[in-house]
C-alpha cells in the first residue's frame, strides 16, 4: 500500500537507495582524492592554456543553451497557438534519437571547407577551385560547437514541455486560459507569453539546467566540432586525464570538478531569471512557425551521415565523388560485434533504469524522494568526466570494469535522470482516486499496479525507456573508462573514426549511431500508443 | 682423462691428448646445446600447451581500415594453429591503455588479474612503462622467431628511442617518417626542410603537419629539432633543462618563421595524420606524412588516394623506429600473448604485413637470412605509391625528449 | 452484533485538527442511509475511512486518521486493508477504467477464477440491467453522464460487495434523468439486500426518511 502509515515498509526503499546511492557517493568521493593535494591546484592555474579554456567553455555552454532555450519557446508557442501540439511534438523522438556525435559529423560533412555546402556552391557561386582557407570546422569562435549544441537541445527542452502538454488536464487547462487571456484583449502571442509560458518555463527549469551543464561539459562533441587552440575545458580535463604523468592527471581530475563548480555556479544565478526569457520574435507563417526548419535540418544531417557512408575519392569541387566506396559499410560490418553490444547494453541498461526508477517512484515515500533527488539528478549535472573517473575507480575496487555488469549499470545510472525527467511528473499525476476504486472492487494493490496504473502509463513508460536506450547508446566516456577497452560500443568508434579524421567511416558509424535510438523510439511509440477502440456499435 | 706429463710423453701422444680432449669438450657443448635447445623447446612446447584455449585481449590502435583488417587476419591464424582467440581492443591512443595498466596496478589488481594481455606500443610510453615497472618479466627469449629479427642492421629493434628492450618489448615492424603527395599538384617534392618551408611561403595554407601530442606530429617536431640542431650527442642522453633550450632553440625559430604560412597560418593544426590524409585526397592540403613508408601506396591500393600519389623522404634523412609489442605484468593471458607475439614474428605473418596491398608496414626481420621459401614471400613488385628512394634513418632522441618538446610546443602555439 | 453495517466514529480528522467525532450507527441489510451535511464537514472522508481508502485519497496533504471501528455482519473490518474488506465505493466522477472498454470494465470486477462463460453471461447480465446491452465495446469515454453512472454502478455491484457507499453518485446528472437514474440505483441495491450509505448535498436524494443522519464540524 502506497501512502504515509506506519505500515509502509522500508525493505523497498532502502534497496532501492543502497542499490545506488553508495556507488554514486563512492564514485564522487574517489574522484575527489585529487583535490587535496596542493600541486595540482597550483599546476592548473599556471597552465597556459586553462583560462581560454574556460572562457571558451563558458561562451560556447551559455550562448548554445540559452539560444536553446529561446527557440524551443518559440517553437512550443507557434504549436501551441496554432494547435499543433500533437502533430510536431509526437514527432519528436525522431529528433531525439540523433546521438549528439552523429550531429557533429553531419554538421562537420556540411561546413567544412570540403564540405557539401561549399562543394554544392564551388565553383559556379564561390569562385573555388581549391577549398578555401575559411575556418568553418573547429572554428576558433566555437560557433560550429554552439550550432551543434543548439540544434541539438531543442528537441530534448521540447520534448520535456511535451510530457506536459500531453497529459489532457494540463493542455485542456493551458488552452482554457490562453483563451481567456485572447477574450482580455491580448494577441495570440502576448496571451502565450503571459499565461502558458511562465508555467511551462517551470517545468523547462531542470532541463534547462541540463542542457546548460551538458554543453558545458561535454567532450565528445568538442573533440570532432569544438575549437581547438585551445579547446574547451572539459576537451583540456580529458587530455589531462589521458596523460601518463600523474600530475597532470591530477589536473585533469580537479579541471573536472572546475567545470562541475561552473556548471552549478551558472544554472544556480540562472535558475530565477531563466523563466523570464520568454520567446519573442514574429512568426513566420512560411517555414511552419519553425518546426518544419527543424526537421529539414535534421533530415539534411541524416542525408549527410548516409551518403557520407559511401564517399570515396572525391575531390573537391565534384559533388559526386569520383569512386563510390562500399568497403566502408563493409567495415562496419566486420564489427558487427560492437553493434550487437551496443544494441544489448542499451537493453539491459534501459530496462534496469526504468524497473529501479518505476520503483522508486510507486514505493518510496515522497520525503524520501526528495531528499535523494539531487544524487539522482547529479550524473545528469556533473561532468561525465568525474562519473567516468570516479565510476571507473568503483568498478576496479570491485573488480568489475570491463564486465557485463559493470557496464550495465555504469549506463543506467547515467541514463536515470533523464528517464527520470520523462517520468517523474507524468507518474506522479496519475490518479490516486483509479487506486482507490480498484481496492473497493475487492483487487489487490498490486493487481492494481500491473492491470490500471502502468497499463495507463505506458506511453510515459515506453517514452522513457527509449531515452534511456539513447543516452546509453549515445555514452563515449563511461564506456572507454569502464570498459577498460573491451566494450567497443558503435559510439567508441564513431568518435574514434571522426577524431582520426575519415570522413568515411565516421560517417557510417554515426549513421549506425542514429539508428540504432530510432528504432528504439519506433518501438516505444508502437507500444506506448493509446489503445484504439472499435468506434460504437459492434 | 688423459693428462700432460711432457717428460713422460712423446708429441704424438701429446696431439692425441689434445684431440681427445676437445672431443670431450665437444661433446659436452654438444650435449649442453641440445640439452637447452631441447630445454627450449620444451618450454616452447609447454607455453604453446598453456596458451591454447585463451582469451588474448591486444589492445591497438585502430586508426586504419588496413591494420584492423590485418589483426583480423592474425586472429584468425592464431585461432586455427595454436587454438588462441585474440581480440582486437581498439584504441584510440595507447596512453589510454598505459593510464589503465597503471590504475591497475595502483589498484592492487596484479598478478593475472588485468585487462590487457598484448599492446602495441613504442617508444616514450614504453620507456614510461618500464620506469613505472608495469611490464613484468622479459619474454622475447622465449620466443622461437626471434631469432628471425634484424637486430644487427636495424638496431632499434634493441633500442626504444634509447632505451633497452631488455626483452620486455617484441619487436613488430620498421616505421620511418615519409611524406607523400600528388605528382600532378606537386611534380618536385620539397627533399628538405629549407624547400619544404619555401614551399609553404609559395603555397600559402596548403601545407601543416599534425597537433602534438599526436605521435605523427610530435614526430615531425622530432624531425626539425634533428635536423636544425648543431650537437647530435645531447639526444642520446636524457633530457636536461639547459640541453633542451640550447638544442631546440633553432626549431623554435624555424617554426615560428614557418607557422604563418601553414594551414590556417599555424593557429591550429589537424587532430591526426589521418585527418591530414583525408584533406590531401580532397584538396584541401598538398603534403601529407605517415610512419608507414608504404601508407601511400596502401591507400592507392585501397582506393582512397589516386594514383598520381607519391610517397618521399628527405634527402639527409628522416627518424624512423621499430614499433613493438609488449606484454603487461598483469597480463591474465601471459602464455596466448607470447604466443601470439611469436605468430607475429613469423615470416608468414611479416610477410604479409608487409604486402602493400595488405599493409604495407615493413619487416623486422633478417629477410636475406630466412630459409629460400620464407625468403620467396617478401618478394613483390613495385607498387603505384611506393617509395622509390629510400633514406637514411635517422635515430630517435631519448624518451625524456618527447615530453618536454611537446609541453614546449603547447606553451607556444596552442593557445 | 447483528447483521448489516455498524460504523463507530470516535473521531476522525488530521493530527491537529478534528473533523468528525463521536458519532455511530447503523444500517440493516437492504436499507440505504443517507449522510448529509455542510461542505467541508468530510463526509466523503468518512465514506474512505469505511472503505478503507483514506490515506489514498488524502493526496499529499497532511493525513487523515480514523479512529473508530467499523462491523459488518459482525465481522470487524476496519483493521483489514481496503481490498479485503468487501465494501464497495461509487464516487461522483464514475472513475471507469479509460483504457478498458464498458464491458472489460464490468469484467474487471469480478473474480479471476470465475470461469470465462461466467464471466461473459454476467456482463451481459449487466448491460442489460443497465439498459445498456450494445454498448459492451464502446470506449467509456463515449457514454453519457448518465451512461456511465449506471456503468460504474454495475462494476461495483458485481465484485459482490457485503455493503455499498455512494458519494454523491448523482450530483452530475441533469435533473431530468436523476429521477429515475436514482431510483434504478435504489432498487439494484434493495434487490440485493446489502446495507448502502449514500452521501449527498440534494434533500431530494433521501431514499428513506427514516435513516437521514445529518454531520456536523467537530
Amino acid at each position: 500500500m502506497k501512502g504515509g502509515a506506519a505500515s509502509v515498509s522500508m525493505v523497498m526503499p532502502m534497496a532501492l537507495t543502497l542499490a545506488i546511492g553508495p556507488v554514486l557517493l563512492t564514485a564522487l568521493w574517489l574522484a575527489l582524492s585529487p583535490l587535496l593535494a596542493n600541486t595540482p591546484w597550483v599546476a592548473l592555474w599556471q597552465d597556459p592554456r586553462f583560462a581560454d579554456a574556460t572562457l571558451h567553455t563558458l561562451w560556447t555552454g551559455t550562448a548554445a543553451s540559452l539560444l536553446a532555450w529561446v527557440s524551443a519557446g518559440y517553437l512550443l508557442r507557434s504549436a501551441f497557438i496554432r494547435g499543433q501540439t500533437g502533430r510536431w511534438l509526437n514527432r519528436l523522438p525522431l529528433l531525439l534519437a540523433t546521438p549528439h556525435a552523429a550531429m557533429a559529423i553531419a554538421i562537420v560533412l556540411w561546413v567544412a571547407p570540403t564540405g557539401w555546402l561549399l562543394r554544392f556552391t564551388s565553383p559556379w557561386l564561390t569562385g573555388f577551385d581549391t577549398p578555401p582557407f575559411w575556418r568553418t570546422t573547429q572554428d576558433p569562435l566555437g560557433l560550429g560547437l554552439i550550432a551543434a549544441l543548439w540544434i541539438k537541445e531543442v528537441p530534448f527542452l521540447c520534448w520535456v514541455a511535451a510530457t506536459q502538454l500531453q497529459r489532457e488536464d494540463v493542455r485542456r487547462r493551458w488552452q482554457a486560459e490562453f483563451a481567456v487571456a485572447q477574450t482580455m484583449g491580448l494577441t495570440p502571442t502576448a496571451a502565450f507569453n503571459a499565461v502558458v509560458w511562465p508555467q511551462l518555463a517551470r517545468v523547462l527549469r531542470w532541463p534547462f539546467i541540463a542542457v546548460l551543464a551538458y554543453g558545458l561539459t561535454v567532450v565528445d562533441l568538442a573533440l570532432i566540432i569544438g575549437p581547438t587552440a585551445p579547446p574547451t575545458l572539459a576537451v583540456l580535463a580529458w587530455e589531462w586525464l589521458r596523460d601518463a604523468d600523474a600530475v597532470l592527471q591530477a589536473q585533469g581530475v580537479l579541471a573536472a570538478w572546475v567545470l562541475a563548480g561552473l556548471t552549478l555556479l551558472v544554472g544556480a544565478s540562472s535558475w530565477r531569471p531563466i523563466i523570464r526569457i520568454a520567446p519573442f520574435g514574429v512568426m513566420g507563417r512560411a517555414i511552419g512557425g519553425g518546426w518544419r526548419l527543424l526537421f529539414m535540418l535534421y533530415a539534411a544531417a541524416w542525408l549527410a551521415l548516409l551518403v557520407g557512408g559511401f564517399l570515396g575519392v572525391w575531390p573537391f569541387p565534384n559533388v559526386r565523388p569520383e569512386q563510390w566506396h562500399m568497403g566502408h559499410w563493409g567495415r562496419v560490418w566486420d564489427s558487427a560485434e560492437s553493434l550487437w553490444r551496443t544494441v544489448a547494453l542499451g537493453l539491459l541498461a534501459a530496462t534496469l533504469t526504468v524497473a529501479w526508477l518505476v520503483a522508486w517512484l510507486e514505493w518510496v515515500p515522497h520525503r524520501w524522494q526528495q531528499v535523494m533527488r539531487p544524487l539522482l539528478i547529479a550524473p545528469m549535472i556533473l561532468p561525465p568526466l568525474l562519473w567516468a573517473f570516479g565510476l571507473y575507480r568503483v568498478a576496479l575496487w570491485g573488480h568489475f570494469e570491463g564486465a557485463w555488469f559493470g557496464m550495465v549499470v555504469a549506463h543506467a545510472i547515467m541514463a536515470m535522470p533523464f528517464a527520470l525527467l520523462a517520468l517523474e511528473s507524468v507518474y506522479r499525476a496519475s490518479d490516486p482516486r483509479l487506486q482507490a476504486v480498484t481496492l473497493t472492487l475487492g483487487r489487490h494493490p498490486l493487481q492494481y499496479l500491473l492491470s490500471v496504473k502502468w497499463p495507463l502509463l505506458k506511453r510515459a513508460l515506453w517514452s522513457a525507456w527509449a531515452i534511456a536506450f539513447a543516452v546509453s547508446v549515445a555514452q563515449y566516456l563511461p564506456t572507454l573508462y569502464i570498459g577498460a577497452g573491451r566494450f567497443v560500443t558503435v559510439t567508441t568508434e564513431a568518435v574514434a573514426q571522426a577524431t582520426a579524421g575519415q570522413r568515411g567511416l565516421m560517417s557510417a558509424y554515426a549513421a549506425l549511431q542514429t539508428i540504432l535510438p530510432l528504432m528504439a523510439f519506433a518501438v516505444a511509440v508502437m507500444l506506448g500508443r493509446p489503445r484504439r477502440f472499435m468506434k460504437g456499435l459492434p | 682423462m688423459p693428462f700432460f706429463r711432457s717428460s713422460d710423453f712423446s708429441k704424438h701422444s701429446q696431439r692425441m691428448a689434445v684431440k681427445g680432449w676437445f672431443l670431450s669438450l665437444s661433446l659436452v657443448l654438444a650435449t649442453t646445446l641440445a640439452h637447452a635447445s631441447d630445454a627450449a623447446g620444451r618450454d616452447w612446447r609447454t607455453l604453446a600447451a598453456q596458451a591454447k584455449g585463451q582469451t588474448v585481449y591486444f589492445n591497438a590502435w585502430a586508426g586504419s581500415e588496413a591494420i584492423n583488417a590485418y589483426i583480423q587476419w592474425v586472429a584468425a591464424a592464431v585461432q586455427a594453429q595454436y587454438g588462441v582467440t585474440l581480440k582486437h581492443v581498439k584504441i584510440a591512443d595507447i596512453a589510454d591503455v598505459v593510464n589503465r595498466v597503471r590504475a591497475e596496478k595502483q589498484a592492487g589488481r596484479d598478478r593475472t588479474s588485468g585487462t590487457v594481455d598484448l599492446m602495441w606500443i613504442n617508444g616514450e610510453n614504453f620507456a614510461a612503462m618500464k620506469r613505472d615497472g608495469l611490464l613484468g618479466e622479459p619474454f622475447t627469449q622465449n620466443l622461437p622467431n626471434f631469432k628471425w629479427v634484424d637486430t644487427v642492421n636495424k638496431p632499434t629493434t634493441l633500442i626504444d628511442f634509447s632505451v633497452p628492450t631488455d626483452g620486455l618489448e617484441a619487436p613488430w615492424g620498421m616505421a620511418q617518417l615519409t611524406f607523400f603527395s600528388d605528382s600532378k599538384r606537386v611534380p618536385n617534392p620539397p627533399i628538405d626542410l629549407e624547400t619544404f618551408a619555401a614551399m609553404a611561403q609559395q603555397f600559402p595554407g596548403r601545407l601543416t603537419y599534425p597537433r602534438p601530442p599526436d605521435f605523427h606530429g610530435t614526430t615531425f617536431l622530432k624531425q626539425v629539432i634533428l635536423a636544425t640542431a648543431s650537437d647530435m650527442a645531447v639526444f642520446t642522453k636524457p633530457a636536461t633543462d639547459a640541453d633542451f633550450q640550447a638544442a631546440t632553440a633553432p626549431m623554435w625559430r624555424y617554426l615560428d618563421k614557418l607557422h604563418p604560412a601553414l594551414w590556417r597560418e599555424g593557429q591550429q593544426f589537424p587532430n591526426t595524420a589521418s585527418a591530414m590524409t583525408q584533406m590531401l585526397a580532397d584538396g584541401e592540403l598538398l603534403v601529407s606524412l605517415t610512419f608507414n613508408p608504404n601508407e601511400a601506396a596502401n591507400e592507392i591500393a585501397s582506393k582512397r588516394l589516386p594514383e598520381s600519389v607519391q610517397s618521399w623522404q628527405f634527402k639527409a634523412g628522416t627518424i624512423g623506429n621499430t614499433h613493438f609489442v609488449a606484454i603487461p605484468f598483469n597480463a591474465p593471458s601471459r602464455a596466448g600473448a607470447s604466443v601470439v607475439a611469436n605468430f607475429l614474428l613469423s615470416p608468414e605473418a611479416q610477410a604479409r604485413k608487409a604486402n602493400i596491398d595488405v599493409w604495407g608496414d615493413p619487416t623486422v626481420l633478417a629477410v636475406s637470412r630466412l630459409p629460400t621459401a620464407q625468403r620467396a614471400l617478401f618478394q613483390g613488385g613495385v607498387k603505384p605509391g611506393q617509395l622509390t628512394q629510400a633514406a637514411p634513418v635517422l635515430p630517435e632522441p631519448h624518451a625524456s625528449w618527447v615530453d618536454k618538446i611537446e609541453k614546449e610546443w603547447i606553451r607556444r602555439y596552442a593557445r | 452484533m447483528s447483521v448489516g453495517l455498524h460504523v463507530s466514529v470516535d473521531r476522525l480528522g488530521t493530527v491537529n485538527k478534528p473533523l468528525l467525532k463521536a458519532l455511530s450507527w447503523s444500517v440493516p441489510p437492504g436499507a440505504v442511509c443517507t449522510l448529509m451535511g455542510p461542505s467541508g464537514v468530510g463526509k466523503s472522508s468518512l465514506l474512505g475511512a469505511i472503505a478503507g481508502t483514506l490515506s489514498i485519497v488524502s493526496d499529499g496533504l497532511t493525513p487523515l486518521i480514523f479512529e473508530g471501528s467499523v462491523y459488518l455482519d459482525g465481522e470487524r473490518l476496519d483493521t483489514r486493508p481496503a481490498h479485503e474488506r468487501g465494501i464497495g465505493l461509487v464516487t461522483q466522477d464514475p472513475l471507469l477504467f479509460p483504457h478498458l472498454t464498458v464491458a472489460e470494465n464490468l469484467a474487471f470486477a469480478m473474480n479471476r477464477h470465475t470461469p470465462k462463460a461466467e464471466r461473459t453471461q454476467q456482463v451481459k447480465d449487466a448491460l442489460q440491467a443497465a439498459n445498456l446491452p450494445a454498448m459492451g465495446q464502446a470506449d467509456p469515454s463515449q457514454l453519457s453522464g448518465g451512461e456511465r453512472a449506471r456503468i460504474a454502478l454495475m462494476r461495483a455491484l458485481l465484485a459482490k460487495p457485503r455493503a455499498l457507499l455512494l458519494d454523491e453518485p448523482f450530483s452530475k446528472l441533469d435533473d431530468s434523468l436523476r429521477q429515475h437514474i436514482r431510483e434504478w440505483f435504489f432498487r439494484q441495491v434493495t434487490q440485493r439486500g446489502i446495507p448502502a450509505l449514500l452521501v449527498t448535498h440534494d434533500p431530494a436524494d433521501v431514499a428513506d426518511h427514516s435513516r437521514v443522519i445529518q454531520l456536523h464540524h467537530a
